[in-house]
């Protein structure tokens, strides 16, 4: 099993009168090459999950096994190695550091993690290529537009080839045509054998993936199979953009 | 990760901010440039003055006494450092008097010295032309002299002195030989003088009581045994109190060691003024940190460790530091040597030794108060720092 999660809570400000449980009591389990969606309305925790899932939080109660491994004994550097080595993070609001350039962004993961330019270089470049913003190297985030900037970030998360992709809202800003691009390009990766988790509060968005979790009020609701036909709409649905783009280039 | 990619980007983060980083660097540069001019001019000023007391002579020691009933045992305190002839090597009388000299119808004041034939090594001159005094012309009272340059360039200009004639006090002496010029012929200085032998003083002075001397030691190391000897010997026969034997390299000495402790407190001084710069370089710092809380968010979200933030955060304020220092120790040199070349004179450039620790300083300074900031940066949680906008 590559994540499982038992029974965890994420409680802020625990015993005052302010307390929030963002978590309470979720337990659940994703194996490698899944693609699954977490779905819920904004404040259920979907984020807060993904925060833990992701190692960039820990959880106040509960126990997280990664690959088998407990995520709550981990030192901070272990935990930087995994988010480093085992994650590629999409984000909502694309995160990319405005003074670097497209390469450099996405070269940033490679350089903490040690690896020559030479190497570097090349595989970002492909990256970049990969999602069509290969004559956009030298640009900053600010000259880009908002879909080339979320591309940026695809860019960054798969430049290592990360077994796992976590990709919050990464739809989220951009325009119904740049959103359709990223689910293929999501849905490609999980083809070529990543482990995708999407957390999205867009029930439509959410069918692209195989499987469903609903959470709601930090407790997990629902957890499903997408039918074969259904995603194959989701998909459908966005498909057309996407082979305009394939056809057309970039913008 | 690699120090060379983290320099880089220390570099990228300063060319981002060129106002907010020369700025900041200006601290550091009003520091390191003060520090450098400061202590230069105050090294100068002091090679300056000891240059001076090398001109004058080493291993000098003078030797005082005054018995008032008029007993006079010049000659045998003569004989007596003559004996001491491991630690001495030259004794002169050094008793001298304001004197009119006269030659044909020039004339000038001037400092008569009644010396003895080891006048010259005891009071450091060398000769230009001619001979010294010697044993002769003291035991014979012969009337010759030896001009200082200053007279000799005053009376004769560019006419061989030797074999003339000057007057003192009515008597004509015969001019042997000039010495060579110490201090650029300068009014009152070394040059600024005329040695007749000592068994001339009674007749140009009126007194033959002979109470100063100086006594040229053997080596630096001799200095003192001399000065004990002297000493010893003077007690016996002076009440304490009535005599002085000294050696002014205890005086030189204790120039060199005040004029130290003024270098050391005008660097301390312009030493404050890096201090500060270095204040505010944790000031800019932080407000960097505290304006790039996102961007060491994103960064520790894909992968970046704590020591890579601190070092990302540490080589950004030494860099800054460092080139301020590079800046400052460029105007440091060019203010050393303005400042040097309109009170000294003399142009004088910073020593590598102050140039390297300052600049070296300077980092240290920068990663010193850059620590803090760092820290502070490598502490956050990955979460909290991405949720601020």
């Amino acid at each position: 099993m590559l994540i499982d999660v038992r029974r965890i809570s994420k409680i802020y400000n625990e015993g005052l009168p302010s307390e929030v449980r963002a978590l309470d009591d979720v337990s659940l389990q994703i194996d490698y090459g899944e693609f699954t969606t977490i779905w819920g309305q904004s404040g259920s925790g979907k984020s807060t999950l993904m925060n833990i899932l992701g190692c960039l939080d820990l959880p106040t109660y509960g126990e997280y096994l990664l690959d088998g491994e407990p995520v709550n004994e981990m030192p901070m550097k272990k935990l930087s190695t995994i988010r480093n080595h085992q994650i590629g993070f999409i984000f909502q609001g694309f995160n990319l550091i405005p003074s670097l350039t497209a390469l450099e962004n996405v070269e940033l993961p490679l350089i903490y993690r040690g690896m020559p330019y030479s190497q570097r270089a090349e595989l970002c470049r492909r990256s970049l290529e990969e999602v069509g913003l290969g004559e956009r190297l030298k640009h900053r985030p600010a000259e880009l537009s908002g879909g080339q900037q979320q591309r940026v970030a695809i860019a960054r998360a798969i430049a290592a080839s990360p077994p796992i992709i976590m990709a919050d809202e990464p739809t989220g800003n951009l325009d119904s045509r740049s959103g359709a691009e990223i689910m293929q390009r999501l849905a490609d990766l999980n083809e070529q054998g990543s482990t995708i988790i999407l957390i999205t509060h867009d029930l439509r968005l959410a069918r692209a993936a195989k499987r469903i979790i609903t959470i709601h009020d930090g407790r997990v609701i629902g957890d499903e199979a997408v039918p074969e036909d259904q995603r194959r709409e989701a998909l459908t649905f966005i498909e057309p953009v996407s082979a305009e783009h394939q056809g057309g280039g970039s913008q | 990760m690699r120090i060379f990619q983290t320099f880089s980007m220390a570099m990228k983060s300063i060319f981002n901010n060129k106002m907010r980083s020369l700025l900041t660097m200006l601290g550091i540069i009003i520091g390191v440039c003060s520090v450098i001019t400061l202590v230069s001019v105050m090294r100068g000023s002091q090679a300056k003055i000891m240059e001076g007391y090398a001109l004058m002579g080493s291993n000098r020691i003078s030797v005082y006494y005054n018995t008032w009933d008029g007993t006079d045992f010049a000659g045998d305190l003569y004989k007596f450092c003559q004996s001491l002839k491991a630690e001495v090597e030259g004794v002169t009388p050094s008793s001298t008097g304001w004197m009119t000299l006269r030659y044909k119808n020039k004339s000038m004041d001037s400092r008569v010295n009644f010396g003895s034939d080891q006048f010259d090594q005891c009071q450091n001159y060398t000769l230009a032309a001619g001979r010294g005094l010697c044993y002769a012309d003291i035991y014979n009272r012969v009337k010759v002299c030896v001009l200082g340059s200053r007279v000799a360039s005053e009376f004769f200009n560019l006419e061989n002195p030797i074999g003339k004639t000057i007057k003192i006090k009515g008597d004509e002496y015969t001019v042997v030989g000039v010495y060579q010029s110490k201090f650029d012929n300068q009014e009152n200085s070394d040059d600024d003088m005329v040695l007749v032998p000592y068994s001339r003083m009674r007749s140009i002075m009126g007194t033959s009581q002979i109470t100063e001397f100086t006594v040229k030691a053997t080596s630096a190391q001799n200095v003192n045994i001399a000065i004990n000897k002297i000493g010893n010997w003077l007690s016996e026969r002076v009440k304490q109190g009535y005599f002085d034997v000294y050696s002014n390299t205890q005086y030189i000495e204790q120039q060199n060691e005040s004029n130290m402790m003024l270098t050391l407190l005008v660097g301390g001084i312009a030493g404050i003024s890096l201090l500060v710069g270095g204040i505010g370089i944790m000031n800019i710092m932080l407000v960097s940190v505290a304006e790039r809380t996102r961007e060491i968010g994103i960064r520790m979200a894909i992968g970046a460790k704590r020591r890579d933030i601190i070092t990302q955060f540490l080589i950004e304020a030494a860099t800054i530091s460092a080139c301020g220092g590079i800046i400052g120790i460029a105007l440091g040199a060019m203010g050393s040597a303005l400042l040097s070349a309109a009170i000294l004179k003399d142009v004088v450039y910073p020593d590598p030794t102050i140039t390297i620790g300052a600049f070296l300083f300077s980092v240290v300074l920068g990663v010193f108060f850059g620590f803090y900031p760092a820290n502070k940066a490598s502490k956050m949680q990955p979460v909290e720092a991405l949720r601020n906008q």
